[in-house]
């Protein structure tokens, strides 16, 4: 952000080195300045020339929009003749009076080419309506600057979130090429942060929790690309706002719609199709809506009768409306997928919205918001045997934030009051609750601290008191305590330190996060917890580029499953499907990056890790997600118009087990690399632009191991996979 | 730049290579310390007898007469070709006993066939002789690009404490004594001199502890407890007794013949043709008493049954007669049930139209049960055949649980509890599995008893001393299943167990597998108390186990009774191995 922030600074200066209303200039300059704008010589004496006639003046008034979307700008700087006279009001309005004449009319705004136009004053011509082009990579539409923090999130936005080559335009799919995180067999959108299991990072929008990310079947995120802002991953070490995960937390933010006019966009894909409008509301505010459809099954009904017939939607609806002091903001989201076939239904539909005011007081803010959800669950998991979940919930929240001149102070409490109604055909009494009607009751108060102490050193103390209640079988409730403690400290202006740590905690968990299927088995397995800490060093401004380097060590109990390898035998609601385990996870991350605003731009991140289980019979063994090694190179490049991206990932492989006579062994996946390649070409218009792209993910045709077979004992394991490239062809029209 | 300079920059250059250094030990010492902290499970209990984990199943197998039980481990070898199978290899471990230490296993024999192919009783123990030497066959497959055929193997005899092996030659089957001082194997017969011409069986030898080779020339052999029996081609019935090598002409003119044990001793049913034609539809049938020596001959209406079935305690015989077409198939017609009481030589008659199923003999009671069309009929000694519910709806009943002779077996209907209180049988079907339910056998009218929940199947049913019985119920894997305590009289179900299989049971306990891993094969050895549903661990990621059977009769798994068992890890562990426990 601090990028942006010395873009536009850059921008101001090269446009005006001496603003006419910027206080008392240097007088030398300003005479020249003065001189130059009336046409005359700077040196003649002032003093022996007759008083010029008056010039006479006529009116300039005009409106700026962003062109190819017909968004006002505001804050632009309009000059004439250099100098600079107003800015443009929030409407992108302005109106200014200069002398008469050919003049130059300057228009520029962060974010945007400058623009530069001929117009009289007195000529009587129309208004002047101007369209500032946007300058590729900037983030755009709002300046947002962030105080350094002490915490060690990554926060990825603008075209990160939208063109990171190998994620089909879907922002969370970025995720897997940050450091800390292992795709576990891509191209399932499945991540394992810092050896925890896939269930144990959080995926919050808004601070909601998000059931699940992705529709079926290599479909694309559940939201809307374009209602992001932006997203921040935390590998460890979150904050303690949010809770109830072991491993890392991916927070997502919605974005504010304009509120300015009326202003759509509509994707086509060869897949699916989603649009989003974004409209004034009457009487102030914004609301912005968003979904999706899929026709892949209409497309596969029509290409051959397998029975197979798969399909989803999604909807988003964001509205902000301020009542006096009070900023109200109702965020509704949802998501279906259905895929059936000749004999089994699976089916995951969820639907959350959320009422958050915010409210000025006491020196502070004060944010309120309640969230409902309602979600339904239906697979076969056990044979032929279908199990169906639904599920009702409330997510209350609260929380004060006051910041003074030293410390920013946080007060807050959350819950999650979930009643689960599981209907199945088996008839059984069992311990784990997984398949049994249940009500959890989860409530957490927090308080933090981000504490400046001198304009090196920041430290935020944290405090999380989170209770866990289920009622089903047995009740039973538990308790846990978690500090959390992180630190920034400056070594110089462009080196840092961070550290955090903390313990943080979790119900137990399946491996995969499944609507419906969480918040279970308290009185089985207990909680899960992991105690974390990461110590990193890091630079700006390294030959353009920042860079870090973070080492961490988590020490983790995990319900890990038993028996990972997938049979038709297998039972998820035997009480001892899942197993709790001892578990550490240990290594070094390391991430270069290059600002988006430079033409050629991304980061490498690279993890070397370590993740162990305890499990069990006198081995320490690795667990299922252990890659040693793990690269992505993400690339993107601006060249006339176009966007070229490219992404290169390679990792160890995994370990898997491998049966022979002697028994099972631990045999690692062979290595795996694939290249992603992504083409955007931008058109705008004066009202509307199209974008138009095409994406080619496993552009390098490799093949995906996910297992091996030994075959004969003593010969080398057979191995089995798939090849999948996924091409995407796709535009999207604003306006 | 000045030497000073230098220095300092590589001694500064030291100094950061000293930091890093240092930095990279404490982050390793305390990687190694968080690793430390792993708790690696839990040890075994009991003796590590034998580390590694290439054994794949452990046995306590006979040993010498007075001797106690012998260890074996075997473990599968993979075929060296494509022209060949995987084999057997046999290895021996000399139990120190209690306080003993580690030992090794010694390989007594290779290349074995895998046990599955000469078994010779439902559990397909080894056949074992007094002196403890085991007898296992060799190449008995033959392997083509075509297809995998099965023929004579190669008889040879194993003695697990000297590890000499006596080969026998080719063979086609071993049967051994009741005392097991004497075995007999059937050569193979000769090759036909031409393709299609019968070849010419070769006799039975029958091999005495001392090595002594009798020939026994006889189309069949079975023991009838230590005494031999053949039957000649030409319908002579041979003996050859205990300790003699006098083959003796016991009958003649008989047809066939087979041993039954009963509560009397051994029995041989002996038929004799009358009308060569019919070769079923016309026989007699009388019984010689092993024990004896002499024969009975039968009321003509039981003497012309097709099917006898004898009482548990030899008193009794209950058959069938059905009119047999020259096809050997049953005729639709008139089917005619006995029941002959050996002492007072009388017999009962009733016929029926309808299909009968084979009889069964209640335990404990003079009852014979069989199915009549779709009733079931129970006709007790002295009194008329009558009604008791109705007949299995399911064509066949599941096998049930592991080869133990603890196990319900369910062969042949009805089933019956030990003590014949129960009938058990499959009410219904639902998806993949059978409701399996109790019904009284004193009152038949009474309500049944369903011992398992829809959707799940029973694993196995495994009667207890007292009466209750202990039924394993399952989803979808047999070996990972819910263990309860059922008491039939009162209708009542206790769990004490889930997510394993149990593998034996006592008279206060069982031992079970649970958390039971289908990929591998092992689960956690764990004693589960019924009273209390209280586990004890024992072991994890156990594999095979073995139970000395226990000197208490009335308890299996009494304290102190020696119980081995193969920890193998599904991933190599310090704890694979043998490893013995007395239990507590």
């Amino acid at each position: 952000m601090s990028v942006t922030v010395a873009l536009f600074a850059a921008l101001l200066f090269q446009a005006s080195p001496a603003p006419a209303d910027a206080g008392a200039p240097d007088a030398g300059d300003a005479s020249a300045v003065d001189a130059a704008r009336d046409g005359g010589d700077a040196s003649a004496p002032s003093a022996v020339a007759p008083p010029p006639p008056p010039v006479p003046r006529g009116r300039l008034a005009g409106r700026v929009f962003a062109r190819g979307s017909r968004k006002p700008v505001a804050g632009a700087s309009v000059t004439v003749d250099l100098d600079e006279l107003v800015e443009t009001d929030r409407e992108g309005r302005f109106d200014v009076e200069a002398p008469c004449g050919a003049r130059h009319v300057g228009l520029q705004a962060p974010g945007f080419e400058p623009l530069t136009l001929e117009r009289d004053p007195c000529a009587g011509a129309p208004p002047l309506v101007a369209r500032l082009v946007p300058r590729p990579g900037a983030a755009g539409y709002e300046t947002v600057v962030h105080a350094a923090t002490s915490r060690q999130e990554m926060r990825l936005q603008g075209e990160e979130l939208l063109r990171t080559p190998g994620t089909l335009g879907d922002p969370f799919r970025a995720v897997e090429s940050l450091p800390g995180v292992t795709a576990v067999a891509w191209p399932a959108p499945i991540y394992a942060v810092r050896g925890s299991n896939p269930g144990d990072t959080g995926f919050f929008l808004d601070e909601i929790p998000v059931p699940a990310l992705f529709h079926f079947a290599l479909g694309p995120s559940v939201i809307h690309p374009y209602f992001f802002q932006d997203l921040d991953f935390y590998a460890g070490g979150y904050p303690a706002r949010y809770g109830r995960y072991v491993a890392g937390i991916v927070a997502a933010r919605t974005r504010q719609a304009p509120d300015d006019d009326v202003h759509a966009s509509v994707d086509v894909r060869l897949f699916d199709a989603g649009a989003m409008v974004t409209a004034p509301l009457p009487g102030g505010g914004s609301v912005a809506v968003a979904g999706r459809y899929s026709f892949t099954g209409s497309v596969i009904g029509l290409l051959s009768d397998t029975g197979v017939d798969l399909g989803y939607w999604d909807y988003q609806l964001r509205a902000d409306r301020t009542f006096g002091p009070a900023r109200l903001t109702l965020l509704v989201f949802g998501s279906s997928d259905t895929l059936t076939t000749r004999s089994n239904t699976l089916s995951l539909r969820f639907h959350r919205a959320k009422l958050r005011a915010e409210i000025p007081a006491a020196g502070g803010l004060l944010s309120a918001s309640v969230a409902v959800g309602a979600d339904h669950s239906q697979a076969p998991i056990v044979d032929q045997v279908p199990i169906s979940v639904s599920a009702v919930s409330a997510l209350p929240r609260l929380s004060f934030t006051r910041p003074t001149k030293h410390v920013d102070f946080e007060l807050g409490f959350d819950g999650k009051l979930e009643h689960f109604d599981p209907v199945t055909m088996l008839d059984r009494v069992t311990a784990i609750d997984l398949g049994q009607r249940r009500d959890v009751r989860l409530l957490a108060g927090y308080a933090s601290a981000i504490v400046r102490a001198g304009s090196r050193l920041v430290v935020t103390p944290e405090l999380r008191l989170d209770s866990y209640t289920v009622n089903s079988t047995t009740d039973t409730q538990k308790a846990d305590l978690g500090p959390r403690l992180s630190a920034r400290l400056a070594v110089t202006d462009q080196t840092w330190i961070k550290l955090s740590g903390g313990r943080f905690t979790q119900l137990p968990s399946l491996p995969l996060q499944v609507p419906g299927t969480e918040d279970f088995g308290l009185a089985l397995y207990g909680l899960q917890s992991s105690w974390q800490g990461a110590l990193g060093v890091g630079t700006t401004r390294f030959w353009g580029l920042d860079a870090s380097v973070t080492g961490y060590v988590q020490r983790y109990v995990l319900t890990d499953v038993r028996d990972p390898v997938l049979t038709s035998a297998i039972d998820p609601l035997a009480d001892d499907y899942l197993v709790r385990r001892d578990a550490l996870a240990y290594g070094a991350e390391v991430l270069v990056r290059r600002a988006l605003t430079e033409r050629l731009h991304g980061w490498l991140s690279y993890t070397l890790s370590w993740n162990e289980r305890a499990l069990g019979g006198g081995v320490i063994g690795p667990s299922d997600w252990d890659q040693r090694h793990v690269v992505n190179l993400v690339l993107g490049y601006r060249w006339r118009g176009f966007t070229f991206g490219g992404r290169a990932h390679f990792n160890t492989g995994r370990p898997v087990l491998v049966s022979d006579s002697a028994g099972e062994t631990f045999q690692r996946l062979p290595p795996f690399y694939q290249i992603d390649l992504r083409a955007d070409r931008r058109f705008i218009f004066d009202k509307f632009a199209i974008d138009g792209y095409f994406e080619l993910v496993n552009a390098t045709l490799s093949r995906q191991i996910v297992g091996l077979t030994q075959s004969m004992p003593g010969a080398a394991p057979k191995e089995d996979g798939f090849r999948i490239v996924l091409p995407s062809l796709g535009v999207h029209a604003e306006f | 730049m000045t030497r000073a300079a230098r220095e300092t920059l590589v001694a500064r250059a030291h100094m950061g290579r000293g930091r890093m250094r240092s930095a990279l030990l404490a982050g390793v010492l305390l990687a190694t310390l968080a690793a430390g902290c792993l708790d690696a499970g839990p040890t075994p209990l009991g003796r590590h007898l034998v580390t590694g984990r290439a054994s794949e199943q452990v046995q306590l197998v006979d040993g010498a007469v007075g001797a106690p039980r012998r260890l074996l481990l075997s473990r599968t070898l993979p075929a060296p070709n494509e022209f060949a199978l995987p084999t057997l290899e046999l290895s021996a471990v000399d139990d120190p006993g209690p306080g003993g230490g580690a030992t090794e296993a010694r390989v007594i024999a290779t290349g074995l066939d895998l046990p599955f192919s000469h078994c010779t009783t439902p559990e397909c123990t080894t056949p074992i002789d007094a002196l403890g030497r085991l007898y296992q066959f060799r190449d008995s497959y033959t392997v083509t690009a075509q297809a995998v055929t099965f023929g004579n193997g190669t008889l040879v005899r194993v003695d697990p404490a000297t590890g000499t092996e006596h080969d026998f030659g080719p063979a086609q089957s071993i049967q051994v004594s009741a005392d097991r001082t004497r075995v007999v194997f059937e050569p193979p017969a000769t090759v036909p001199p031409s393709p299609g011409s019968p070849g010419v069986s070769a006799p039975f030898v029958v091999v005495d502890l001392d090595d002594t080779m009798t020939s026994f020339a006889a189309d069949t052999a079975s023991f009838a407890g230590n005494d031999l029996y053949g039957l000649t081609d030409d319908g002579h019935l041979l003996r050859l007794a205990r300790d003699g090598h006098a083959v003796e002409d016991v009958a003649t003119d008989i047809a066939s013949s087979y041993v039954v044990d009963t509560g009397r001793g051994a029995l041989l049913v002996l038929r004799r043709l009358v009308d060569s034609t019919m070769p079923n539809g016309a026989a007699v049938t009388s019984f010689l008493d092993a024990t004896t020596r002499t024969e009975e001959t039968l009321p003509p209406m039981t003497a012309q049954g097709t099917i006898f079935v004898l009482s548990p305690s030899g008193r009794y015989a209950a058959t069938e007669r059905f009119p047999l077409n020259p096809m050997n198939l049953p005729t639709d017609g008139t089917t005619t049930l006995t029941i002959y009481d050996r002492d007072t030589r009388q017999e009962m008659v009733s016929t029926t139209s309808e299909f009968v199923s084979q009889p069964k003999w209640r335990p404990g009671q003079d009852e014979v049960w069989f199915d009549e069309g779709a009733d079931l009929v129970r006709w007790p000694v002295g009194g008329q055949p009558e009604a008791a519910g109705h007949a299995s709806q399911i064509f066949s009943f599941p096998t049930l649980g592991p080869p133990s002779p603890q196990v319900l077996s369910t062969e042949g209907e009805p089933v019956f509890t030990p003590d014949g209180r129960f009938r058990v049988f499959a009410e219904r079907y639902q998806l993949n599995n059978e409701i399996i339910a109790l019904q009284s056998t004193d009152d038949p009218s009474a309500p049944l008893y369903e011992l398992n929940r829809p959707s799940m199947g029973v694993a196995a049913i495994w009667p207890l001393v007292d009466g209750s019985l202990l039924v394993e119920d399952f989803v979808s894997d047999s070996k990972k299943n819910d263990a309860y305590i059922v008491d039939p009289t009162a209708q009542t179900q206790r769990r004490i167990s889930t997510t394993g299989n149990v593998v034996a049971t006592g008279r206060d306990r069982c031992l079970a597998l649970l958390n039971w891993v289908a990929h591998g094969g092992s689960g956690d050895l764990t004693i589960v108390d019924y009273a209390t549903g209280a586990q004890t661990l024992i072991a994890q990621n156990v594999h095979s186990v073995a139970v000395d059977a226990s000197a208490d009769a009335g308890d299996a798994l009494a304290s102190g009774t020696r119980v081995a068992f193969l920890v193998r890890n599904r991933i190599a562990s310090p704890y694979d191995g043998l490893w013995v426990i007395e239990l507590p």
